[in-house]
């Protein structure tokens, strides 16, 4: 890969794994450490790493980082979970929409990113299985089960306005 | 085939985007003839997030790369060799070397230890065969002298341990301690062995032994002789005759001078070393420190 290929990932990709990691983790200059270390780490692999899979590259190397990121800040995110529910309330003043973000932060680290990855960037099952180090009947089971919840969540009254 | 029992699964797939164009047909044909399934095909395909759009990442410009070697300089980096810590005397550390100077001078001394023992190993040798023509000759005198004082003979007699100082070496003779029995086969033997039965052939022509030989006492008395090694004639046996001595044994101690721990050391040596002579002696003994032991042939 050389520097221009690794520009246009950059223009390519920087948004959406940046997007992927910020509904994961929540936090803005986490984020963007996580995708700043990911190009980084693609770089360093530029003799490894063709064009064609730089996006899954990118993904996996930043959805590990996040992993270990979510690892060592665990009691950071046990003072964001007193968070979430206030503004669990506030999101039921937002609509719908909220109410879906809300719910899906109820849902695991691991099922979160498989609704992400395959809703945000149209992934197969096999794709995200090599992301998430999973196989695709794992993923679909899990996709599927995470669903369930989001429509059990959605579906309760109390929680729709 | 969508129906009743796996409606569920189709939904799912449809709300992941996993059918094709006809598969997605035949859900939405299902739900229309189904309405009451409707809702909850609805509330599924309301699970699906759509991506954020207006969320971007606003760093981009600090992962462009102009070139390969601008981003090399980016991530490596020069020492400043500039920058010394001031205080490195205090970090300065010695281990006790481990000096062998002494263990070198220890080993010389010991190997000088060693060759001087070794020689004077082979001395011993020299001063027996010295010292038992000394004894011969001086019996062959003492024997042309013949009976000299009898009082001096006498007082040895009574003094059983009596030391006779000699020069600078002691002679000591114990009672009964000489007891040889006159043998023809004595002779023979004697013969055959020069240097252990010489001293006895000497003996024997001059004087005869009986328990305490006070010819014996008389000869070392008027003549100092000095028997310096000890002969031990134990069991000399052969095809002709079979001489028992019964223990006996010719005891002359060494001069206390001689006597040093390092000579000690030497015994113990030639208790292993010493065991054969070389056949020049013609005799087959084994030596135990001072003390030889003739072997039958």
């Amino acid at each position: 890969m050389t520097d221009k290929e690794f520009n246009i990932c950059v223009d390519a990709y920087a948004d959406p794994v940046y997007r992927f990691i910020l509904k994961n983790l929540k936090q803005e200059e986490d984020a963007r450490d996580v995708v700043q270390s990911a190009f980084e780490k693609m770089w360093l692999n530029r003799e490894k790493v063709i064009n064609e899979t730089a996006k899954s590259f990118l993904f996996t190397v930043a959805y590990n980082l996040m992993i270990d990121h979510i690892r060592k800040n665990k009691r950071v995110q046990l003072t964001e979970s007193f968070k979430e529910e206030i503004m669990i309330g506030e999101g039921i003043a937002h609509g719908f929409k909220r109410e879906l973000e809300l719910a899906l932060d109820r849902l695991t680290t691991l099922q979160k990113s498989l609704i992400l990855l395959k809703d945000y960037e149209g992934y197969s099952y096999d794709e995200i299985g090599k992301i998430t180090g999973l196989n695709g009947s794992q993923v679909k089971v899990y996709l599927h089960r995470a669903r369930l919840q989001l429509k059990t969540y959605i579906g309760k009254p109390e929680n729709i306005i | 085939m969508i129906n009743i029992t796996n409606y569920e699964t189709f939904f799912l797939l449809y709300a992941d985007n996993e059918l094709t164009a006809d598969e997605r047909d035949n859900v939405l044909f299902f739900v229309n003839e189904n309405p009451e399934l409707r809702d909850e095909f609805e509330s599924i395909i309301s699970t699906v997030v759509s991506p954020e759009r207006d969320i971007v990442y606003a760093g981009k410009h600090f992962l462009y790369v102009d070139s390969a070697d601008d981003l090399e300089k980016m991530y490596s980096f020069k020492p400043n060799l500039e920058i010394q810590y001031p205080h490195k005397e205090e970090l300065y550390r010695y281990e006790k070397s481990f000096r062998i100077g002494w263990v070198k001078s220890f080993m010389v001394a010991a190997s000088i230890i060693l060759i001087a023992g070794l020689f004077w190993m082979l001395i011993p040798a020299n001063d027996q065969s010295k010292e038992i023509k000394t004894v011969a000759n001086k019996q062959e005198i003492s024997s042309t002298k013949g009976s000299s004082s009898r009082l001096k003979k006498e007082r040895a007699i009574n003094q059983p341990n009596a030391i006779t100082s000699i020069g600078d070496k002691k002679v000591a003779i114990v009672n009964n301690i000489v007891k040889l029995k006159k043998n023809k086969g004595v002779e023979k033997k004697i013969d055959n062995s020069e240097s252990v039965v010489s001293s006895t052939k000497q003996v024997e022509n001059s004087f005869e032994i009986q328990n305490i030989s006070t010819e014996v006492v008389d000869q070392i008395m008027v003549d100092p002789i000095v028997v310096a090694e000890p002969i031990f004639v134990n069991n000399i046996e052969s095809n002709d005759t079979r001489i028992r001595q019964d223990n006996s044994l010719v005891n002359t101690n060494i001069s206390p001078t001689r006597k040093t721990p390092f000579r000690g050391i030497i015994r113990k040596i030639s208790r292993i070393i010493g065991k054969d002579r070389p056949e020049s002696d013609q005799v087959k003994f084994i030596q135990v420190a001072n003390f030889q032991l003739a072997i039958a042939q």
